[in-house]
């Protein structure tokens, strides 16, 4: 079959631009991985190619989906824009505290995970401790946390204690999102309709869900 | 400008203007799985999940990515696709993360540290060279395919020699599209390193 040039010089140039893509993705190149990725920010067939490639390479890596992500994403977009976005959790968990965060790296280094031998004493320091955790666990928060406890620590220490952390806020929220599904109603007319695998925005005011 | 065009355009400004959050938010709702699925795949592929589980990476990847993206969201721009816009976010943090798993600073650049500009560029021209369908004669051909692995062999003959593309590919052998596109990807590149080894073999025996 003859194909017009142009669309064999088009389809070439995807060719191109995936074998770049999946490439660098083998070589950890992420500078690269951004170039092409800037390229699909204009090109939605291209943009379509490369998601096509990453649900293959997820699903080479045999990984699972997790439903519950979509409630968690959820809470952490609906605390970027508090107003005109759905809250429909009953009750807000307790906060996370410091101690809660320490027990977790301590849990962790007992089940084999590596932390940091060096810093034992400084989250030995900090299990019950009960400062919350900032609402936002960037590099700049944990730093002033940290500061502000003077329990001491290495800057890898408090890197992991904010994985830990974002770990055990993202799970909490899941968690909490799990029991406020199973405390809702089934089919109701306007607000409330049944949740299915955690894909599906509801909102309060009966608009039509947001679909994935 | 068409009056089409200004009609697009003003829509572009009124919905940038309205509520950028709203929409930038509506936009990560729609497709975090999708983004989310990448992230995982770069943080597999790269190993810099170490001992640790990968999905548990991934969404402290996607966390900061979220936050990142919701910290501007008069940047997004709604009339272009979301998914990649947010996958390059996710770059920018693996990124950081590599440097830091670095045990040592490397006395190399990180451009130095890079592949070489345009290699893959070149691997894909050298497939297309050497296998094109009317430069080769089949003794040739049979020659180089020779020189890899016979999934790989498969996937090259169909992709370069009988000219079928990712989607085409992976309905002859069975498999998704991008499936298909990263066997030929990863073929072409295992090409290029057979190809230059032998032809090393070659020039090193002649010269002796």
């Amino acid at each position: 079959m003859t194909r017009p040039s142009s669309h064999n010089d088009r389809e070439r140039g995807y060719e191109l631009a995936l074998h770049r893509y999946i490439k660098a993705l083998d070589s950890a190149d992420f500078e690269t991985v951004a170039e092409v990725l800037t390229l699909a920010e204009t090109d939605p067939e291209l943009d379509r190619r490369i998601a096509a490639v990453n649900d293959a390479i997820y699903a080479e890596a045999g990984l699972t989906p997790r439903e519950q992500q979509a409630q968690t994403v959820r809470k952490l977009l609906a605390q970027h824009i508090p107003s005109g976005m759905p809250q429909p959790e009953p009750e807000a968990p307790a906060p996370l505290t410091v101690g809660d965060v320490a027990a977790k790296l301590q849990a962790d280094q007992a089940t084999g995970r590596p932390t940091l031998l060096s810093d034992r004493d400084t989250n030995t320091r900090l299990l019950g401790n009960t400062t919350p955790l900032p609402d936002r666990m960037t590099e700049a928060a944990i730093t002033r946390l940290a500061t502000d406890l003077g329990a001491g620590g290495s800057e890898r220490y408090w890197e992991e204690f904010r994985h830990a952390a974002t770990r055990l806020g993202m799970a909490r929220a899941s968690g909490h999102a799990r029991l406020a599904a199973r405390h809702q109603r089934p089919t109701q007319a306007g607000t409330n309709r049944p949740r299915r695998g955690g894909t599906r925005w509801q909102s309060s005011d009966g608009e039509p869900d947001a679909e994935q | 400008m068409g009056e089409h065009d200004l009609t697009q355009a003003q829509s572009a400004i009124a919905t940038r203007a309205v509520a950028p959050a709203h929409i930038l938010g509506d936009a990560i709702a729609r497709e975090y799985e999708s983004v989310r699925r990448g992230i995982a795949a770069m943080v597999w592929t790269s190993g810099l999940a170490g001992h640790g589980d990968v999905n548990d990476v991934a969404d402290e990847v996607l966390h900061d990515v979220v936050l990142r993206a919701m910290a501007k969201p008069e940047a997004y721009d709604p009339t272009r696709p979301v998914r990649p816009w947010l996958l390059k976010f996710a770059t920018y943090v693996l990124m950081n993360r590599r440097e830091k798993a670095m045990r040592r600073p490397s006395p190399l650049s990180l451009e130095a540290r890079r592949p070489a500009a345009g290699g893959a560029d070149m691997e894909y021209t050298l497939a297309e060279r050497l296998l094109a369908r009317d430069d080769f004669t089949e003794t040739r051909a049979a020659e180089l395919l020779d020189l890899v692995a016979p999934a790989d062999r498969e996937v090259l003959k169909l992709h370069y020699v009988e000219g079928f593309r990712g989607k085409e590919v992976a309905a002859k052998i069975g498999t998704t599209e991008g499936a298909a596109r990263a066997r030929i990807s990863r073929a072409t590149t295992r090409l290029a390193v057979a190809y230059h080894a032998a032809e090393h073999t070659t020039q090193k025996g002649g010269r002796q």
